[in-house]
């Protein structure tokens, strides 16, 4: 077993591995031996492979004992969202529509943490197409929190999120289209980085929705999360919406990111749908912001409240886009049923309840009659939200805010409802529709122990001042950010 | 949205959905709809449609051919794999 | 009733590029099926398509050969349907704002003189891969080596009154295209397609009768063809009275005639939408300028300037602009300093002809000779200094083509150097002078064409290798004037 300073800190972990105080070998069986004791109960991996693990942790420490020691991650391990394609290891997006399929290549972001001698630890569960905010749309069942397991880990990168709270994994990443990194972040009580669009490279993440769909880091502290960040940030000429500028590195460890900040405060992100705790938790962080030297501004951001339809429509419609390539001819099961007709439509029946749904809505939204008062009004909308945005800009340097409404809710509380489901992105798909960056990280718990995480949303470019100005905030909160010794509410 | 129409729309989307599901479907995607209708209150009269996060530019490649190396064909990943050939039945023309 | 047909044709023609549109793969025709694929035109899930920029280039250079206007920011757009050689379920393709609009095309007609036919727009977009469907089994084989090629389609404003307009239009848009370097324009080989919109009118009607679209037009002979039946068909169906159906039809080669398809469901909704992969590209006025300025010139501009500046004939030109890779040669043989009139002559003639032949058909391709444009020029230059006669150049030229051998070593080989030596060649002379007494006797009477007859029979004495001016001369040094 790993010592508790190193089982808390990938930063502190590859020190370790690095000064050959640890073996790549001792972190991969220490976190395979917590994921064989726990992750029955917590269901955050879809596929792990260990013999594989263990092969590529001895070939990394082989690679120390030959005095190689470069590479950020060397030796950590890192679980991957199952929707980010891996080159000889299953990836399925949580769908019965990709059982079997191993894709023959792996994304841009996996090809910079094997380079940067990080360890794929395995492939975490997911809302199927990482369509939901639960974790409750997997086909392979759903992810539970491990701070209460009865109650949802969020999502869509939920398995991720509970992989690292439950100490699974010192990282992992996920993908958030309209907050699917920072809202299971926020439940499962760890950091949680949405980057700028196009900070990150897609090549190699199962498209959801193109232009919003973001690959981020989640870890257990803001340091650790900085550290995945530089290592997958960067420009890749495979995706047309990858930008030039590289991610600031030094700036997003920076001291002192407090003193004058000008904080956006907006009214609508205090309003009665915001459960009293939470609002309690947030507004310590901002009195904790002000006594570090931040000051508040008072805002007002009206469109919030038609994010979620906006929202909704433009990635129902590039969602039914999208999804339109899983025909069964090239890859993936195949469900033959008389002519081709049959073949598309008895494979496309894999498709769970909710990906159909969105499909449908999308498929109605772009059609022929509707375009105009559906998706293209939606497209305006979104204008008009990235304009407001832009002028809160103007009066201060990041908004602040909670990340969701409630903290984690019951399995099954929502699952039938799919109105009140989208609900839960009332706070995170606004960032998204203008390709802001944006960041959860805990800010207390509930009573009853569930965790409370506090948004930071900045405007286009600006990750390296939201990690430092969350890094300084979580030194203010002063909370204990460890994984758990073992999951709760069993 | 009716029965019918959610008949047409899974028909595009190439979706087989059985009579109660669509039942069932017509009478969710209403719902999520009229959700959506709120939109309607948005002032948007010349705004420009952001199908984008704004201001991105799409790069261009150079035109250089190089071809995908892969230990297996491709088309092996197909279930439908007939030789090189991908199989699927039989397209009427 | 007397009726006209109104034709439209919409082609499409494949950019003359390395690789794929959005990918490195591959763009060439052939290949083993399936060998030139990769992630993104297989629609690996993840992949992600980035426009190649020659491609771009080309698509410009057609909207400016054809005097388009230009959008100098463009987007592209998703076209969804389903097709199992369309792997992504959808194309990417542009809708409403196409690079390129309102252009023309002049050509000419049979009767003489010329029409300019308008180009609507023409836009970028992605081939599909290529279903295949063997006889007698219920299945389909897909090859998506053609997936994800460049092509533009192209799509002219039913501007057409007849099938030998719509041959002529389209066989001038080749050429153009060709002349501007944007696709090799074959038909063969499928990088030149063309459907044709086609409806008829009583003759002096403004409103435009019910239009029907035929595809699978694959060779240039049958537009005409399948225009014709089509004509045909339309024209008996109003004098029967009976309504034309809106509707796509499949020309059938062997029978000459089309039938109607099978309609694809739902092609009425492809639910265009901008595809979300793909920002805005800035075309920019500066790329558009410079591609203008630096736009291959055309071939009605190339036989203009070889008529005003080089004094060709209409018939040379026209030989000489057929093919680009013909007009270039022409131009680098003047280039490296033969007469224009004289390397006209000499390519119209020989190379040309051997070409013919040896390929067996008139698509010469110029561009796969063995010799260069200064060989070429430093055989005429031999010819000049009398070291080759006329017809040895030729047989001279003739080896060269064939061979690769330079034009010395090829005479050479061939034996065929003149013999310039005065006193090689007296002998000779002396003794036709000699033999043949009788003509000698007719040139001494005053018959001045005898000395023709003993040139000849001295040419055959050194086996046509004498230097007949120099021989001439010579005998005309013994013997002297006619009647002397």
């Amino acid at each position: 077993m790993l010592p508790p300073e190193l089982s808390r800190s990938a930063t502190a972990l590859a020190a370790a591995i690095r000064s050959g105080h640890v073996r790549a070998r001792d972190a991969a069986d220490h976190f395979l031996a917590r994921i064989a004791r726990h992750d029955g109960a917590v269901h955050a991996f879809l596929h792990l492979d260990p013999v594989q693990v263990r092969a590529d942790a001895d070939a990394i420490d082989a690679r120390i004992a030959r005095g190689d020691r470069t590479g950020a991650l060397l030796g950590v391990p890192v679980a991957i969202k199952d929707n980010l394609c891996t080159r000889g290891l299953p990836t399925t997006c949580a769908s019965q529509i990709l059982v079997g399929y191993t894709p023959p290549y792996d994304a841009h972001v996996i090809e910079r943490i094997k380079a940067a001698g990080g360890v794929i630890l395995g492939k975490t569960n997911l809302d199927e197409f990482a369509m939901g905010a639960s974790t409750e749309n997997s086909s392979f069942g759903a992810s539970r929190n491990p701070h209460d397991l009865k109650r949802v880990p969020g999502g869509s990168s939920g398995g991720s999120a509970a992989a690292v709270a439950a100490g699974f994994a010192p990282l992992a990443l996920g993908s958030d289209t309209g907050g699917s990194v920072r809202q299971p972040a926020a439940l499962c009580g760890i950091v949680g980085h949405r980057p700028t669009y196009g900070a990150v490279s897609r090549y190699g993440l199962i498209a959801f929705a193109s232009s919003l769909d973001q690959v981020g880091p989640m870890a257990l502290n803001v340091e650790d999360c900085t550290l995945l960040m530089d290592v997958i940030a960067g420009h890749d000429e495979r995706d047309s919406t990858s930008r030039a500028g590289a991610f600031d590195g030094v700036g997003a460890r920076r001291d002192g990111a407090l003193t004058g900040l000008r904080i956006g405060v907006p009214a609508e992100y205090h309003s009665d749908g915001v459960d009293a705790e939470v609002r309690a938790a947030v507004q310590r962080v901002e009195q904790l912001a002000v006594a570090a030297g931040a000051r508040l501004v008072p805002l007002a951001l009206p469109l919030t409240e038609y994010a979620i339809p906006t929202y909704y429509l433009v990635v129902t419609s590039e969602a039914s886009s999208n999804l339109a390539r899983f025909d069964g001819v090239r890859y993936g099961p195949r469900d033959e049923a008389g002519d081709l007709a049959g073949m598309y439509g008895a494979t496309r029946r894999r498709f769970g309840d909710e990906v159909k749904r969105r499909i449908m809505l999308g498929t109605y939204a772009l059609s022929s009659g509707y375009y105009d008062a559906y998706y293209k009004k939606a497209l305006q909308v979104r204008q008009r939200i990235g304009e407001e945005f832009a002028k809160a800009f103007e009066q201060c340097d990041l908004v602040l805010g909670p990340t969701t409404p409630t903290p984690a809710f019951p399995l099954g509380e929502k699952s039938d409802d799919p109105v009140q489901m989208y609900l839960c992105d009332v706070f995170t798909a606004p960032a998204p529709l203008a390709g802001l960056p944006a960041l959860s990280i805990p800010c207390g718990r509930s009573k009853s122990g569930l965790p409370i995480g506090v948004q930071l949303q900045g405007p286009s470019g600006a990750d390296a001042r939201l990690l430092a100005v969350a890094r300084a905030l979580e030194r203010a909160l002063a909370l204990d950010l460890s994984p758990l010794e073992s999951p709760r509410g069993a | 949205m009716d029965v019918r129409e959610a008949q047409k729309i899974a028909g595009l989307s190439r979706l087989s959905l059985t009579e109660a599901e669509l039942t069932r479907m017509a009478g969710q995607l209403t719902a999520i709809l009229g959700y959506f209708q709120k939109l309607s209150e948005v002032p948007t009269d010349g705004v420009a449609p952001a199908s984008h996060p704004a201001d991105m530019r799409s790069p261009l490649r150079p035109d250089v051919a190089a071809p995908f190396v892969t230990k297996d064909p491709l088309v092996q990943l197909s279930r439908g794999a007939e030789g090189e050939l991908y199989r699927v039945p039989r397209v009427l023309e | 009733m007397e009726l006209e047909p109104v034709i439209g044709l919409e082609v499409h023609c494949q950019l003359a590029t390395r690789s794929k549109l959005f990918c490195r793969c591959v763009a060439d025709f052939g290949g083993t099926p399936n060998s030139r694929i990769c992630p993104v035109c297989t629609a690996q899930p993840g992949a992600l398509p980035v426009l190649n920029e020659q491609a771009l280039a080309l698509a410009l250079n057609a909207g400016l050969a054809l005097h388009c206007t230009i959008r100098d920011q463009i987007k592209f757009d998703r076209k969804n349907y389903y097709y199992p050689d369309l792997p992504k379920g959808y194309q990417i393709s542009q809708f409403d704002e196409p690079l390129c609009e309102w252009g023309e095309l002049e050509f000419e007609l049979e009767k003489g003189g010329t029409k300019v036919a308008k180009i609507r727009r023409i836009h970028m977009e992605e081939d599909a891969g290529k279903a295949l469907h063997p006889d007698g089994a219920n299945v389909s084989l897909v090859d998506l080596n053609r997936a994800g090629v460049p092509l533009v389609e192209i799509v002219g404003m039913p501007d057409l009154c007849s099938p030998a307009e719509a041959s002529a239009y389209l066989q001038t848009l080749r050429r153009t295209l060709r002349f501007a370097g944007v696709s090799e324009c074959d038909m063969e080989k499928g990088s030149l397609r063309c459907d044709a919109n086609i409806s008829v009118r009583p003759k002096g009607q403004e409103k435009l009768g019910t239009k029907v679209e035929v595809k699978n037009i694959n060779s240039f002979k049958n537009v005409e063809r399948a225009l014709m039946f089509e004509i045909a068909r339309q024209s008996e169906m109003v004098a029967r009275g009976e309504p034309i159906v809106q509707e796509t039809r499949s020309f059938r080669d062997t029978e000459g005639s089309t039938i109607a398809m099978r309609k694809k469901e739902d092609a009425h909704d492809y639910r265009y939408f901008p595809d979300p992969d793909l920002p805005l590209f800035d075309v920019g006025r500066n790329r558009i300028e410079q591609a203008r300025a630096a736009l291959p010139e055309g071939f009605v501009a190339k036989r203009r300037r070889y008529q005003a500046s080089w004094g060709l004939t209409d018939y040379d030109t026209r030989v000489l602009t057929e093919e680009p890779a013909t007009a270039l040669f022409f131009e680098s043989v003047v280039a490296a300093g033969l007469s224009p009139k004289s390397a006209a002559n000499w390519i119209q003639g020989e190379v040309l002809a051997f070409l013919g032949e040896t390929k067996g058909s008139t698509k010469s391709d110029i561009s796969e000779l063995k010799i260069t444009a200064t060989e070429l020029h430093a055989l005429v230059q031999m010819e000049e200094r009398g070291e080759l006669s006329h017809q040895a150049a030729k047989k001279v030229l003739r080896r060269m083509l064939e061979t690769g051998v330079d034009a010395q070593n090829s005479a050479v080989a061939l034996d065929l150097l003149q013999i310039r030596d005065s006193g090689a060649l007296a002998a000779t002379i002396d003794e036709v002078i000699s033999t043949e007494t009788k003509v000698v006797a007719d040139y001494r009477g005053g018959k001045e064409t005898a000395l023709n007859a003993l040139l000849g029979r001295a040419m055959r004495a050194t086996k046509g290798k004498g230097d007949p001016n120099l021989i001439r001369e010579l005998l005309l040094q013994k013997l002297g004037k006619p009647g002397s």
